[in-house]
């Protein structure tokens, strides 16, 4: 009796095998692998870092789910085998043709509110086809089992091709190949100040100063500790997108969207401007640091010899948690082919990827994870350092770049308002400028505080505060002149005690007409796609809509609801 | 408020359409009486014009019509559009499945739509005519509306909305009439939080594609290929006072004209007011007008005296103002 149902047993696994293979393939390797594959430079592991565990995973469900399902019996068996293949031609054909698109996984929330209807069609569209599957199957008779058997190994053959065929593309490409060059930024002297002399840019990224206006309606003294310093309120960012204006603001190289994005960012960290302005600052004994969690939009691999924390990554550089790699791999995967409804329980973030692989140097802390980096402000503060020059420091945080995530307080609030998250950041800046008083700091530090770029729709402009080194006031002063981003280099070094010939913010005065233009990626379906930066994927954006505007941010929202007074089409998509 | 924004959107259409017909197709320039020559009083039920020994009217009636016009002659305009008469469009929309949006998609990611079948098309498109009779001035629209009936689509009206949580109030509405009887017709609105956005565009050509059919219109001076008005307002309340914008682009005028007025309300003094008002010649880059109007008094409301003037339909009092402007009478 035994032997034969062990027979009986051995049988059903043989049935089980294919359907528990191709479940566990979908949702433990394929489905995260083709994300990796067409977004490799977004991702801190290497290709084989990820399959290696994701194998395993896929390998022990398989088998344990085989295991399991063969105890079954007789029709309860056929069922559930038919069960797990109705499954996964579900998550197959959700992933292929029913997902909506829900956006970056960069931490932006999500209004599922929005999709209750679409979520509701889904659900029985799943309901359907799994009953329908289960039906089918069973229409074989005794066949049943068999004919769950081959479809799962049709199912199967055609992913593990496709499996096959993305792994040899990225094999061979520039993604994979010189991953060997990683550089990240490290955080391990992110709270540190000079004793010698600081200059301090706190970069809130998506900031306009529209915000400014609407935060200040309910905050009305939001700024009072802002008092030393001169508010331009007319400051044009130049690019909306931290990609490209980043990298314009510190290497002063305009976009040039005829080349491709690497080849711009060579171009503009190994310029005539940039070298020259890096070389200065040496020359007058800062240190450039520049933090942010973040970094593929800064063609990191160019401006090694110029920022101090940046580091050519290897492998002792970070840790691999296999442990938690392969769960937020599998969340990603589970995200992509689950029924919509489920969704938004299943959505993963980028911090999930980064503790899966943390660094040793430090990680860059940030106001997105839980706003990390006022909490060891206010824990740990600002440490003073000696005999270690001058510091150059760029703060890079998120700002109110959408969700809104801190409240007025600066504490984290999934549900906060725009106004309520401008504030916060100012609380979070004003504790800064205390601790740096508390050190004795403040007077002689020059302290700037801006944004990359404003809103992509009406409100393109960005704040711009500045407080010079010496300068003290009752009030804050106020100045229209009409800035932009063209001017940070110069105006840094101004403010460094260097001679420049770069333009500087105070060669603009108030009522002073100038003509400037502000530029944005958008997809006009009007121009051919283009290829994806760093990926084998099909880029977001095709073109770059310039509007070119003289005075205010009236006459840029002019500008804009007229439309772009020139279309730039694109090489190459950043997204 | 809302009603006296849409009689100076009327006026000023009317005023376009008028000038459009008449001396500005030449690229003469229009006398504009200098501030001082003009006194308007404004309230939201009336106005009351005067220039040199000219004295003009407009008052809302209570049955919802609009009459303009002198103490000897006035026109009488259809009742001005409120929200009702998009309501019910709004409502059946609420109703529809919303889907993911691909067009518009970086902004506008959701979308409803609906099919209108052709009498109710006819029935928005008699209202819209007797809102703004310039539209079918000899009549033959509303001679190919009449026997239009059925079920089959002659229109689709289709909303976008962007996400709530970062653009409130932000959506835009999309109407495109494809029917046998009407030219082919596109709307677009767009509304957010800073104002809105607008085209329509028409042309009597058979239509694949309304982006190439815009630009061929644009393109084309004469007005053959059909013709679209573009613009946009912009609202920015700064707390001392509100400012409004409006400008409009025309196109298949005979040449590109803008127009484009800025309206200043004091916040604590809305009846004190300052507007300037430019029309320009785009493609020739010439000035066609330049006026300037600003409130004087913040005591008197508008007295129109419509007793005994002779009331005639807009299509009559235009083809009167008409002949009148070319000295024909």
């Amino acid at each position: 009796m035994a032997q034969k149902a062990r027979a009986r047993y051995a049988r059903r696994w043989k049935y089980a095998l294919l359907p528990c293979l191709l479940i566990s393939f979908m949702y433990c390797l394929w489905g995260s692998m083709e994300v990796f594959t067409g977004n490799a430079s977004n991702f801190r592991f290497t290709y084989f870092e990820a399959l290696l565990p994701l194998l395993a995973l896929t390998a022990a469900v398989t088998l344990t789910l085989t295991s399991l399902v063969s105890l079954l019996r007789k029709r309860v068996f056929t069922f559930v085998i038919a069960l797990i293949f109705a499954l996964a031609l579900c998550s197959y054909v959700q992933n292929m043709f029913l997902n909506l698109d829900l956006g970056l996984l960069d931490g932006e929330k999500t209004d599922w509110s929005q999709y209750r209807t679409h979520g509701l069609i889904n659900l029985l569209v799943w309901l359907g086809l799994t009953a329908a599957t289960v039906t089918v199957m069973f229409l074989f008779k005794k066949r049943a089992r068999r004919a769950v058997r081959a479809a799962s190994a049709v199912l199967l053959a055609v992913q593990v091709f496709s499996f096959g065929i993305v792994s040899v593309q990225h094999l061979t490409s520039e993604a994979h190949t010189e991953r060997e060059a990683t550089y990240v930024l490290t955080g391990n002297q992110q709270y540190d100040v000079s004793a010698e002399g600081n200059v301090i840019v706190f970069l809130l990224d998506y900031y306009s100063n529209d915000y400014i206006d609407a935060a200040l309606k309910q905050y009305p003294d939001m700024l009072r500790p802002l008092h030393d310093f001169t508010y331009y309120d007319n400051c044009d960012p130049v690019y909306i997108g931290t990609f490209p204006s980043v990298v314009h603001m510190l290497t002063g190289n305009a976009f040039d969207n005829t080349i491709t994005i690497d080849e711009w960012f060579r171009q503009s960290w190994e310029g005539e401007t940039a070298r020259s302005f890096y070389r200065q600052i040496t020359e007058l004994g800062y240190k450039f640091n520049f933090f942010d969690s973040n970094n593929d939009y800064f063609g990191i691999r160019y401006a090694e010899p110029y920022v101090e924390n940046l580091r050519r990554l290897t492998h002792s550089d970070y840790t691999v948690r296999y442990g938690r790699l392969a769960r937020v791999m599998t969340q990603l995967a589970a995200y992509r082919y689950a029924p919509h409804a489920l969704k938004q329980y299943l959505k993963p973030d980028t911090f999930s990827f980064y503790s899966a692989v943390p660094l040793n140097g430090g990680e860059v802390e940030t106001c997105r994870n839980q706003n990390s980096f006022y909490n060891k402000l206010l824990r740990d503060g600002l440490r003073k350092v000696e005999g270690d020059g001058k510091y150059f420091v760029i703060e890079f945080l998120k700002g109110t770049h959408p969700p809104y995530h801190l409240d007025a307080d600066g504490m984290p609030d999934s549900n906060a308002t725009l106004e309520e998250t401008a504030a916060g950041y100012m609380t979070i800046v004003a504790a800064y400028l205390d601790q740096l008083q508390q050190l004795g700091l403040y007077d002689d530090a020059t302290i700037i505080i801006t944004s990359d770029h404003g809103d992509k729709e009406n409100s393109m402009q960005v704040m711009y505060f500045i407080k010079e080194a010496g300068v003290r006031r009752d009030q804050m002063a106020v100045s229209s002149a009409p800035i932009s981003h063209n001017e940070l280099l110069g105006t840094l070094l101004f403010n460094m005690g260097a001679q420049t010939d770069l333009p500087t913010i105070y060669d603009f005065s108030d009522g002073q007409l100038r003509e400037r233009t502000v530029m944005r990626n958008y997809i006009d379906t009007n121009y051919p796609y283009v290829p994806k930066y760093h990926s084998t994927a099909t880029g977001t954006h095709t073109v770059m809509y310039a509007y070119t505007y003289t005075g205010d941010r009236r006459e840029l929202r002019k500008q804009f609801r007229r439309g772009p007074s020139e279309i730039l089409p694109l090489t190459e998509s950043f997204n | 408020m809302k009603r006296f924004f849409c009689a100076v959107l009327a006026l000023m259409f009317l005023a376009c359409a008028a000038l459009a017909d008449t001396s500005l197709i030449t690229g003469e320039v229009v006398e504009i009486p200098t501030p001082g020559d003009v006194r308007l009083l404004i309230s939201d039920q009336a106005f009351e014009a005067s220039f040199n020994d000219r004295q003009m009217f407009g008052a809302l009636q209570p049955d919802g019509t609009l009459l303009i016009g002198t103490q000897e002659k006035a026109v009488r305009l259809g009742g001005l559009p409120d929200e009702s008469l998009l309501q019910g469009l709004f409502d059946r929309l609420d109703q529809q499945p919303t889907y993911q949006n691909s067009i518009y998609s970086s902004l506008f990611t959701q979308a409803q739509k609906i099919e209108l079948p052709a009498d109710e098309v006819r029935d928005y498109a008699l209202t819209l005519i007797s809102l703004f009779p310039l539209l079918d001035r000899d009549g033959s629209l509303r001679q190919a509306l009449g026997d239009a009936a059925g079920s089959e689509p002659w229109a689709s009206v289709t909303r976008y909305r962007a996400d709530p949580s970062q653009y409130p109030n932000t959506w835009m509405i999309d109407v495109n009439v494809f029917s046998p009887a009407l030219p082919a017709l596109r709307v677009q609105y767009r509304q957010d939080e800073f104002g809105s956005n607008f085209e329509i565009a028409c042309t009597r050509n058979a239509v694949t594609d309304w982006d190439e059919t815009v630009l061929a219109i644009e393109d084309d001076l004469s007005g053959e290929s059909g013709k679209v008005l573009r613009g946009f307002t912009m609202v920015d309340d700064t707390g001392d006072e509100t400012w409004t914008y409006l400008e409009i682009t025309g196109f298949g005028f005979g040449y590109q004209w803008r127009f484009a007025t800025d309206i200043y309300r004091d916040d604590a003094d809305p009846q004190r007011w300052e507007a300037t008002a430019v029309m320009n010649n785009d493609t020739d880059n010439v000035p066609v007008m330049t006026t300037k109007l600003s409130s004087v008094s913040v005591s008197q409301q508008p007295s129109p005296i419509f007793d005994g003037a002779v009331i005639v339909d807009a299509t009559d009092g235009l083809d009167d103002a008409e002949r009148e402007l070319l000295g024909l009478t």
